[in-house]
């Protein structure tokens, strides 16, 4: 935020937020990836020049810091995985084609899985892709990883309980088919997108326990010789392997976790060398440095024209803004304090950046993509505060709908975001423009801003309004809560972002209109997240709204299906939200056949949280370097797409 | 930050007077002596006004001059932002000193951030001071495991630096108001704690102390009732200083992104949001927040030195 | 003197475990899975979340911790920066050299300045120059040390064009010395603080000393007013500064984290500042651990030193 000298107030703001969203860095780490809705086209007509060096600038203070694949979930990251692990070792899934989220088969290492037997097997075809080592990505790389994962679920970043693997009851191969044996049925689309999206081949040269071995176990055997018992008591669940292979796969991954725990080590380790994407590491330093050159052997469809990829830290906005300033870096953020034009919206999604910075403007346009992920803070149906009407209130869908009324998004996002925001109006992303929320687009936003209809519904149903103080219940009957009970309501944000400040004390006042008394206070955001947990009932449940301030990244979940969100008993299901029609419908989506339309609707107009405007990250490109847009909506960044013109 | 008690050894509690002239510091002789100060030292006397001038400023400045200082909506949808002083786009009020980035007028916002910074300076100040007393008193006094044990803390405390010890505290217990006069009072007793032991020692065995032990006074009336009113000059200095670096103290958290919580703000917060907006040419957003703070802390260092220099005149021969 | 010695090296060791005892305390003061939660986002599960406790050691008893953590710190494990990947020795070991340099430098610096302005106050006392540099010193104190550093980028770095606008960005110790002209900025903006107090404190040493008796005697023996400023008065009121370096050590330390902020100098200061921001608490932990062992260290060498340059002390 600070445009000169160092900004910590800046960088603070902007890593809270991005702390909160730890899968994807929404404002600071954009760095090239956000899609492109409303942005002009890719192609140029300067002729292509191979070769030369592009550079990117990282998320400030988020320098990448894992390189195996397998990740813990606390550095499962866009920094590591879309802008670094992605471009060597290719998923086995590509999602994001174009500016819009869906699979991309052309970028993925097998065919579209198909779904026979009632969607309880699901079948592939691996590509013909070689590792740079001479090995070809086959069945077995990917059963190497469902091994692993069968035996290191809690260390993997996506694992939740039922999910994959715990899901399939076996995983076959045969030649290069690979097939998916599952437990019970599943909705298709979603298994693709959810589940198979977990998976990253891994090479026969990473199954070792030291350096130079033989391929051990974990890799070589089939998905059931690995056996494991799991026990799970009050202290949690343990993982313990019983065969051979899956001691194997234990022992594998301790080594390979512990060769990435060496930083320093991640240039010269040959394993880190054996790579099936576009590029592999020529350099990497702990302050996050990252240099690397195109992998030769790439068997994908593009390969790369640029002589070298490099990617830069930075540890303060201003830092980072200077070196755009300064012509050193190719693809970077603009940071929000820097922004001197508001951008416009037309339409629902077509975000069109306003004038450059001036000192950016000659060599660098703007511009600015959705991402992938919807933006909330959830309440607490189970409040006892308030004498122990908060949760009673929270549980009246008429009282959520008065509240969501209040909350003018647009000119939040004019006012605080300088027009670079989308709103959050259910629970599919809108923007950008994309299949999933076809009918959730059509019903548009059915609480928008609009404080007279708020204090009707509030007037209807008892309550005696007044607005700039606390509203009192008068007709017990129709307010649901004793005659009486006031509008108070406690909701603690983290703290340390101006941005978030603005925005929390605007909305603030906009509740006072109706006579909702709104007390913030802010907290760290482990205080937050420790105080937004599902509880019962008693003493300890008082907690009202809280508000970690980045809602939810649609990633490696890419279908926005809820179930760990709004499904009752849900593992992030905050506040207790519980619906049976809800589980429904968000059931149909997962393992029935529907699509995300029906609930996306009724999500939209329940209100299972309060939705809030997203912040969007401004990109700058250099004018010289084709090939970056479209912007990803899931921040997948495709260096060897990009290309200097003269 | 001032550390002018630290760097000053030999004031660390010097000689005391001889048992009679103790007598004297106490009550009606101490006022004099304070007012006879500020006749003498001009530039105590300047100081004196600076921090009436401005208590008075930020506190009852806004009663005259009404500005809107915590409604961010409001703020936003009908003031201009970042405007420059006397900006004609400023309708609601003239807006001397401009607007800050949310379109708050500067000149109320620096009273009302100096509002939050003075209070805080005086309490952090006053918690800092009484427990520093205490503890300095109960243990110079008491001497032996108590007072190895206490020093001890204090030396553990001490080595800190207190940044430090203030950012970890004030991450973990997260800010608000309270919190932040607690977390300053906290790191910043330790000083006079080591000033009042040093002086309690040398007291503890003079002449009037024995007599009061002889007539059967207890440990701890000796305490409250002759020790630390003869060591009330090293501790007004003290706590004169103690305000100043209690502000500056604030302001340094406020800069680092660890302040007040919105909407309430202190002029080392303003200064962090102003920095952003300098190299756009927003001047008026940092340098009257500055000045106010260098005005303030220079103050009170204006009034503590005098004190200083008067209370030591009396307590050291030349 | 090998008594007084003795004991000082042992009361230091009390406080160093002091100071471990401290920072466990400070590291653990959270809520059940806060580290965790902090750690892992608000993506996490319950299985994740025992499985980071589990590994990392939260789940057992607090007493259990606390062993487990010294002996850590006994090896030189200060723990791991979750949100870094690395772990907080090695954070520690790449910066502190770093802030050393900077705070060294600037306090040589400070040294250099203050005295001779000290002097220069004695030696023109009660006169306009004496007042302006009073008042200059008062200002020094009072200027918060971030607002100075701003200024002095806004001034001298954005109008002017003089210097950098931040500190030399270089990965080594040795980069960061090649890159002198950054480094002008950030030494002055730390060194102002130090400058103001020490040339006060010189100032009233040196018209102290100049009252001794020691004094009288060398000029009573026809010694010229130059010879009794420097050789006499001067080496007795440097004599002190040894303790004052000491005891202004840890504000200097401390100084330096706002210093380096303003500067973006990547040093242990600027670390800490990123650990606050970023709600790293080990790292936070770890870097005011170093910064007290520094600070412990520091008065302990000041006082030996002291011990040795003051003959009085010495027999007594």
């Amino acid at each position: 935020m600070q445009s000169f000298g160092s900004g910590r107030r800046g960088t603070r703001g902007l890593v809270v937020l991005a702390a909160a969203a730890i899968v994807v860095l929404t404002l600071a780490a954009c760095g090239g990836s956000s899609s492109g809705s409303g942005t002009n086209g890719t192609t140029s007509s300067a002729p292509a020049q191979q070769g030369g060096t592009a550079y990117l600038a990282e998320g400030t203070q988020a320098a990448p810091n894992y390189i195996f694949p397998f990740t813990p979930l606390q550095y499962f990251s866009t920094t590591n995985f879309q802008q670094f692990m992605n471009l060597m070792y290719r998923p086995l899934y590509w999602f994001g084609q174009g500016a819009t989220p869906n699979l991309n088969p052309s970028l993925s290492l097998a065919s579209t899985p198909q779904y026979t037997n009632g969607g309880k097997t699901a079948t592939l075809t691996m590509k013909p892709y070689k590792w740079s080592n001479g090995e070809t990505v086959t069945a077995q790389d990917v059963i190497f990883w469902m091994n692993m994962l069968k035996v290191e679920k809690l260390n993997w970043a996506g694992y939740a309980a039922g999910t994959i693997p715990d899901d399939l009851a076996d995983v076959t191969a045969s030649g290069n088919k690979l097939t998916f044996h599952l437990n019970t049925s599943a909705n298709s689309n979603w298994y693709t997108y959810n589940e198979l999206s977990q998976i990253t081949p891994m090479p026969m040269a990473w199954d070792v326990t030291k350096a130079g071995q033989k391929p051990q176990l974990c890799g070589t055997a089939s998905f059931s010789e690995v056996t494991v018992s799991s026990k799970t008591t009050s202290k949690g669940t343990t993982v313990t392997p019983v065969s051979a292979a899956a001691k194997s796969c234990a022992a594998v991954y301790k080594f390979l976790a512990s060769e990435a725990n060496k930083l320093s080590s991640y240039d010269s380790n040959p394993l880190w060398q054996v790579v099936d994407g576009p590029f592999k590491l020529t350099h990497f330093d702990t302050t996050g440095n990252v240099t690397m050159v195109p992998n030769k052997t790439y068997s994908g469809p593009v390969k790369p024209k640029l002589a070298k990829f490099v990617e830069l830290p930075f540890t303060a906005d201003s830092a980072e803004f200077n070196a755009l300033a300064a012509g050193k870096v190719d693809v970077g953020t603009l940071p929000a304090s820097d922004i001197t034009a508001n951008a416009t919206t037309t339409g629902t999604c077509g975000l069109k950046p306003g004038a450059n910075n001036p000192r950016l403007s000659a060599n660098y346009n703007v511009y600015a993509g959705s991402t992938w992920q919807i933006n909330y803070f959830p309440f607490n149906v189970n409040s006892t505060g308030n004498g122990g009407n908060s949760g009673k209130l929270l549980k009246q869908l008429y009282f959520r709908q008065a509240f969501q009324t209040l909350v003018d998004q647009p000119t939040l996002i004019q006012k605080v975001f300088k027009g670079y925001g989308v709103g959050t109006y259910g629970p599919v992303p809108v923007c950008p423009t994309n299949n999933f929320a076809a009918q959730e687009l059509k019903l548009g936003n059915p609480y928008a801003y609009n404080p007279s209809k708020a204090k009707s519904i509030l007037t209807a149903h008892g309550w005696s309004v007044k607005p700039g103080g606390t509203s009192v219940c008068s007709d017990a009957n129709k307010c649901g809560v004793p005659a009486g009970t006031k509008l108070n309501f406690a909701l603690q944000y983290v703290g340390g972002s101006p941005t978030e400040d603005q925005l929390m004390q605007a909305q603030k006042s906009s509740w006072a209109q109706a006579g909702i008394h709104v007390n913030l206070t802010t907290g760290t955001f482990d205080t937050v997240l420790s105080a937004a947990v599902p509880c019962s009932g008693g003493s300890s449940c008082q907690w009202e709204y809280e508000n970690w301030g980045g809602g939810w990244i649609f990633a490696p979940d890419y279908y926005p299906s809820g179930e760990d969100l709004f499904q009752t008993g849900a593992s992030s299901n905050s506040g207790s939200y519980s619906d049976p029609t809800m589980d429904r419908l968000i059931k149909g989506t997962t393992v029935g056949n529907s699509d995300l339309g029906a609930y996306s609707v009724y999500g939209a107009k329940q209100l299972p949280v309060v939705w809030q405007p997203i912040q969007i990250g401004a990109t700058e490109i250099n004018k010289k370097l084709q090939g970056v847009l479209p912007l990803n909506a899931l921040t997948n960044i495709n260096p060897e797409n990009w290309y200097f013109t003269k | 930050m001032a550390v002018t008690p630290a760097l000053e050894p030999d004031k660390t509690g010097g000689p005391a007077p001889a048992g009679g002239e103790a007598q004297q510091q106490v009550g009606g002789g101490l006022t004099i002596q304070i007012l006879r100060v500020f006749a003498e030292n001009r530039l105590a006397v300047v100081g004196v006004g600076i921090i009436v001038f401005m208590i008075l400023f930020c506190f009852l400045g806004p009663v005259f001059y009404h500005t809107n200082q915590t409604n961010a909506q409001l703020a936003l949808t009908t003031s201009p932002q970042n405007a420059p002083p006397g900006s004609p786009l400023c309708t609601k009020t003239p807006c001397p000193l401009g607007t800050d980035s949310t379109g708050f007028d500067m000149l109320g916002r620096i009273m009302y951030g100096g509002q939050i910074s003075l209070i805080v300076g005086f309490a952090a100040a006053g918690i800092a001071t009484v427990l520093g007393v205490l503890v300095g008193a109960i243990s110079g006094f008491f001497v032996g495991w108590v007072d190895s044990f206490l020093m001890r803390i204090v030396d553990v405390l001490l080595s800190v630096p207190i940044l430090y010890l203030l950012i970890v505290l004030a991450v973990i217990f997260h800010p608000s108001v309270e919190i932040l006069i607690l977390v300053i009072g906290f790191t910043a007793w330790l000083v006079p704690a080591r000033l009042v032991r040093g002086e309690t020692l040398s007291l503890r065995v003079r002449e009037f102390v024995q007599a009061v032990r002889v007539m059967g006074g207890g440990g701890s009336r000796i305490v409250v009732r002759h020790i630390i009113p003869n060591t009330i000059g090293t501790i007004i200095v003290n706590a004169t200083f103690q305000v100043a670096d209690a502000i500056l103290l604030l302001a340094a958290l406020g800069f680092i992104g660890l302040g007040v919580p919105a909407p309430q703000t202190d002029w080392g917060s303003m200064i962090a949001v102003g920095v952003n907006g300098a190299d756009s040419g927003y001047w008026w957003e940092i340098y009257p927040t500055g000045l106010a703070i260098v005005l303030v802390v220079v103050a009170f260092n204006f009034v503590g030195d005098a004190l200083r220099d008067a209370f030591e005149v009396r307590l050291q021969r030349r | 003197m090998t008594g007084y010695l003795i004991r000082r090296v042992l009361q230091s060791i009390v406080v160093v475990f002091g100071v471990v005892l401290l920072t466990f305390l400070l590291s653990h003061l959270y809520t059940k899975d806060a580290a965790a939660r902090a750690c892992l986002g608000p993506k996490a599960n319950a299985q994740q979340i025992q499985q980071f406790n589990h590994q990392y050691h939260y789940d057992k008893p607090i007493v259990e911790q606390f062993w487990i953590y010294t002996k850590g710190i006994l090896h030189g494990n200060l723990g791991n920066s979750c949100k870094l990947h690395q772990s907080v020795s090695s954070l520690i070991r790449s910066k502190l050299p770093k802030t050393l340099v900077l705070v060294g430098i600037s306090t040589i610096f400070a040294l250099l300045v203050a005295i001779p302005l000290g002097i220069l106050q004695v030696v023109r006392r009660n006169t306009a120059t004496d007042y302006f540099l009073t008042g200059a010193s008062f200002v020094g104190y009072a200027m918060p040390a971030f607002l100075l550093g701003e200024l002095l980028i806004l001034w001298f770095a954005l109008d002017l064009g003089w210097f950098p606008f931040e500190a030399p960005q270089a990965a080594t110790v040795w980069g960061i010395l090649a890159d002198p002209r950054a480094l002008v900025l950030p030494v002055i903006s730390l060194a102002v603080l130090t400058i103001a107090g020490f040339s006060r404190y010189m100032r009233s040493s040196m018209m102290e000393a100049l009252t001794e008796d020691y004094i009288r005697t060398a000029r009573a023996k026809g010694a010229s007013p130059k010879r009794v400023l420097y050789r006499h008065a001067l080496r007795n009121a440097l004599i002190p500064i040894i303790t004052l370096l000491g005891l202004t050590l840890p504000a200097i330390v401390g100084g330096a984290i706002i210093t380096e902020t303003v500067f973006n100098y990547p040093g242990m200061g600027l670390l800490t500042t990123n650990a606050a921001t970023q709600n790293d608490v080990p790292l936070l932990v770890g870097t005011t651990f170093v910064a007290a062992i520094a600070t412990v260290l520091g008065n302990l060498i000041a006082d030996v030193l002291y011990v040795i340059a003051d003959p009085r002390v010495r027999y007594s």
